[in-house]
């Protein structure tokens, strides 16, 4: 009896890890995206909690001139919480792809909603930050449906919360309405987008991590190129989040995202 | 006490019942609530849920007071969160759920 219940969570185990690979897999990789050398920088991160998370980060061009970026955190965890995360990522992309290039930010992420309301009878829902940014300008407009507030750190080092709110999480109340924002990158200036898994990261005192933490992180030197600096700025809030928590158990995936803007 | 703990004390006052709650919301606290919850709600229609000593809530628990708004909005029974704190608050003006919730 106990060797067949081993078995069983030795297959569980197994089974677990491969979900975990195909939902990592499923995340675009920096690197090979920046491999034709585009002028822009993209670093990320993602540190599932448990085998699989609720966490992801997306990006993709829409058209050789404009570049989505997606953040968002699933709520729960574990095999629900991923499924639910692989259905929110294919949404997003749908939604923003139908509008093509007359994106309307605030019916696409209408469109998202009700999508994802539909047969959610588990009542899941998810944040997320939607942003497209012109790669010929440096404009961007976005839409946050719930999520924390990302950080636009300037080629001088200064730091700007985007903290404008758009609507509801999705996922939760079908017919929402999305206010839709915009502004403006010039060459090197970044934007750092995170889950809850960063500000809410607890050391074994039980204190979180926090915003100012995080805006500390990023008050580094970083300079030379657009990808140099997207990397330097992950790799400074990766080391200060790892250093601050130490040895407690993490509670939440770690998710962050940072795109440096550069002109071809 | 624990701060992964949640002390949940429920005072019934003629068709009120009050949850008190304290310590704080994450994964596997939503869960105990909800289960309290769910023993609950089949006698009372009208809930305040007193936050005061909640210092934090998780998605867990956001989950928690969206699946308990719907469900008493069905039998026209109505949900309050009393004292919640500034962290609470922000998290619930994030995520747009002060919106749907009934905030005092």
């Amino acid at each position: 009896m106990d060797e067949l219940l081993d078995q069983e969570r030795e297959s569980l185990r197994e089974d677990l890890a491969l979900a975990q690979s195909v939902q990592l897999l499923s995340l675009p990789k920096p690197e090979t995206f920046l491999a034709g050398r585009r002028p822009f920088g993209l670093a990320a991160m993602m540190r599932p909690v448990r085998d699989v998370g609720g966490d992801f980060y997306d990006f993709y061009l829409l058209d050789q001139n404009r570049l989505a970026l997606v953040i968002a955190d699933v709520s729960g965890k574990s095999i629900p919480a991923a499924l639910f995360m692989m259905r929110a990522k294919s949404v997003i992309r749908d939604e923003l792809s139908v509008f093509g290039c007359d994106l309307d930010l605030s019916l696409a992420a209408a469109a998202i909603n009700d999508r994802l309301c539909e047969g959610n009878r588990a009542k899941m829902f998810v944040t997320a930050w939607i942003g497209v940014v012109d790669l010929q300008t440096g404009d961007f407009k976005y839409v946050n449906a719930g999520h924390n507030p990302p950080i636009l750190r300037r080629a001088d080092g200064s730091l700007e919360w985007l903290r404008s709110r758009s609507g509801l999480v999705f996922g939760m109340r079908s017919g929402k309405c999305y206010c839709p924002w915009s502004g403006h990158l010039d060459a090197c200036d970044s934007l750092v987008l995170y889950t809850d898994g960063v500000t809410e990261a607890q050391n074994e005192a039980g204190e979180m991590y926090g915003e100012a933490r995080l805006l500390s992180a990023l008050s580094c030197q970083a300079a030379g190129t657009p990808e140099k600096i997207a990397q330097e700025l992950r790799i400074r809030v990766n080391r200060s989040v790892t250093a601050f928590s130490d040895d407690a158990d993490p509670f939440d995936d770690v998710t962050f995202l940072s795109f440096t803007f550069g002109r071809a | 006490m624990d701060n992964t703990a949640l002390d949940i004390a429920v005072k019934a006052d003629g068709g009120k019942t009050t949850i008190v709650l304290n310590g704080r919301l994450n994964t596997v606290t939503s869960s105990e609530l909800q289960d309290r919850i769910n023993s609950i709600i089949p006698g009372a229609t009208a809930l305040d849920l007193d936050f005061a000593g909640i210092e934090h809530i998780a998605s867990a628990g956001l989950r928690v007071l969206a699946a308990t708004e719907e469900r008493l909005r069905e039998v026209d029974g109505t949900m309050r969160i009393l004292n919640v704190n500034s962290i609470v608050r922000e998290i619930f003006d994030m995520t747009g759920f002060s919106d749907i919730l009934t905030i005092v």
